[in-house]
């Protein structure tokens, strides 16, 4: 047999993921996230030109393991940081990386930029707790969930109905692209990396602010198993709009 | 933005004109309210305003603009300044320059939008508080902004400009030919990451250490005004539009054969060095719009020299006359 065999990278360590050993528990998304993340602007080539800002919580060293120029925002602060920055520099490729417990903390400035259409991607990895604080309860935990803050599980009398965060900012006009997507399966984490991919081409052609809602795991403050997470996850996506929410 | 130009009119729109020259970044994010509106409403004319949705919005795009290496102003009134102290420790950590213009209007809470200098003892709070120039004067005010801005820069460290609601609304001329060095900061660097987290104690306890000797050298930069203190034996010692008031009373006591004098910090904090200051002073007058701010503030320079203080409140401003008399009845 003569025939020439053509060989093909399909698979590999993201270039620009460094090989430092991440501090995140067993089983936690924002290590699916980081690695999503530095695939997803390693294979749009935009390594030297990509900026992320990242709030304050769990993925707040996140500059540690991913290979760009990255700053670590005040809490809350994220957006408001990313959306300086591109207005400093219309050319960078900027996007904030927050957890929903700091979103909404900073959740001004989130409505600002998305009223204003800042050319940012806003990344918001919802694990529905706020992990940094061992597990409070954020305002996403879902009905019925034990935090540290809800030990009797989540009740809406006494602290409110979850909200849904990119139903809540689908008005916004500025605000051309939302969509949810999730890493609790292999299948997901392909679809979730599309999803950023898109987001990060729209900032690109200047579309407006992006924003995407990733759910998580945090098998730690859940109590849970890593398996028995991710099956929590989909359980609760499942009930969720997923995908593409809004786009141009 | 250089070019010489005078300009006479309000403070709010010389100062308002000085922003737009100095700022390189196209676009200054604000969220307007009374008394600071007028500044607001001057820079969108001339193109450069973008709104924000809350102070705390503005102080972080302010950062942000700020840790990408380019040159933006926060600006503040009364109790918003609050919303900024969180950004302003932020851009210590992070050693990039961050600059805020700060009106100082009756408080505590609300109060009201007349002058007041009740934040002093906030602004100086700290480790490593923020560089604070404060102008006495409208004339004044472009030419210190733009030194502030120099010595931020410089320093990668924040300044607050900080001028009360009555200077704001007083008119003046000023020469606009602002010029600042050049430099580079932040991302603009070869910087790859801006952070103020250190979770190792050491390595805080080196980052901290590292802060202390730049603000070492910060300190030596602090000045003041000093009017007619050579042979001075009545101090005034007063900082913004009590300077302005302050500096005519001493004109007048000198007129009467009363050896006056006035130290005007126009940086207040650092404050620089006041101890060889006092050696004639019999007395000392601090004149101020607060409960006692400065004269606590300046008590440890003074050694046994009595102190007295001529203050007014709740958007009150010393009187001339008053202080004239109070400094004659208590000779």
């Amino acid at each position: 047999m003569d025939e020439k065999r053509k060989i093909e990278k399909v698979y590999g360590f993201p270039e620009i993921l460094t090989e430092k050993k991440a501090h995140f528990c067993p089983g936690c998304s924002h290590g699916i996230m980081t690695k999503v993340i530095s695939e997803a602007i390693g294979e749009m080539g935009l390594e030297d030109s990509s900026i992320g800002v990242y709030g304050a919580g769990c993925a707040a060293i996140m500059y540690d393991y991913i290979n760009i120029k990255g700053v670590a925002a005040p809490p809350g602060g994220a957006v408001g940081i990313a959306t300086g920055i591109k207005s400093a520099g219309k050319g960078s490729l900027v996007f904030a990386y927050q957890g929903e417990g700091d979103l909404f903390y900073g959740l001004s400035s989130l409505i600002g930029a998305g009223v204003r259409g800042e050319g940012i991607t806003i990344i918001c990895e919802n694990n529905l707790n706020m992990g940094i604080s061992g597990g409070a309860m954020s305002p996403a935990t879902p009905v019925g969930v034990m935090t540290t803050t809800s030990p009797q599980g989540r009740h809406i009398a006494s602290y409110g109905a979850p909200v849904s965060i990119a139903e809540m900012l689908k008005d916004i006009k500025g605000i051309k692209y939302i969509a949810r997507c999730s890493t609790h399966s292999p299948g997901a984490v392909r679809k979730t990396k599309s999803i950023i991919k898109k987001a990060f081409e729209l900032q690109l052609y200047g579309e407006g602010t992006a924003f995407i809602e990733a759910l998580g795991m945090c098998p730690t403050n859940m109590h849970l198993t890593p398996v028995e997470a991710a099956l929590k996850i989909r359980e609760v996506y499942g009930e969720l709009q997923t995908g593409e929410i809004k786009h141009p | 933005m250089t070019g010489s130009m005078f300009m006479q009119g309000k403070a709010s729109a010389i100062l308002g004109e000085a922003i737009v020259r100095l700022v390189d970044n196209g676009r200054v994010y604000g969220f307007s309210h009374p008394p600071v509106n007028e500044i607001y409403e001057y820079i969108a004319k001339k193109g450069i305003f973008a709104p924000a949705f809350s102070i705390k919005e503005m102080a972080e795009i302010g950062l942000g603009i700020s840790t990408a290496g380019k040159r933006t102003f926060v600006i503040t009134s009364g109790t918003g300044i609050y919303d900024c102290m969180e950004a302003i420790s932020y851009a210590t950590s992070y050693e990039v320059p961050f600059l805020s213009i700060h009106i100082g209007k009756s408080i505590p809470g609300f109060g009201n939008p007349y002058p007041y200098q009740g934040d002093l003892e906030i602004l100086k709070a700290g480790d490593f508080p923020p560089i604070i120039f404060c102008p006495y004067m409208v004339d004044e005010i472009p030419f210190l902004l733009s030194q502030m801005v120099e010595l931020s820069e410089r320093y990668r460290h924040p300044a607050v400009f900080y001028l009360d609601s009555a200077l704001l609304n007083m008119t003046g001329g000023a020469d606009l030919n602002l010029k600042v060095p050049e430099a580079s900061w932040g991302l603009r660097t070869e910087k790859r990451v801006i952070s103020s987290i250190y979770l190792e104690v050491r390595d805080m306890e080196k980052r901290l250490s590292g802060l202390k000797e730049k603000y070492n050298l910060i300190r030596k930069e602090a000045r003041s005004h000093l009017y007619m203190m050579e042979d001075a034996e009545y101090v005034v010692v007063a900082y913004g539009i009590c300077a302005y008031i302050a500096k005519k009373a001493v004109d007048e006591l000198r007129l009467m054969d009363i050896k006056a004098g006035m130290i005007n910090p126009v940086i207040l904090s650092p404050l620089s060095d006041l101890n060889g200051q006092f050696v004639r002073a019999k007395k000392i007058y601090v004149v101020e719009m607060s409960n006692g701010q400065l004269y606590r503030y300046i008590k440890g320079y003074v050694g046994g020299v009595e102190m007295k203080t001529y203050n007014a409140y709740g958007g009150l401003i010393p009187d001339k006359g008053g202080l004239i008399d109070y400094i004659k009845g208590s000779l």
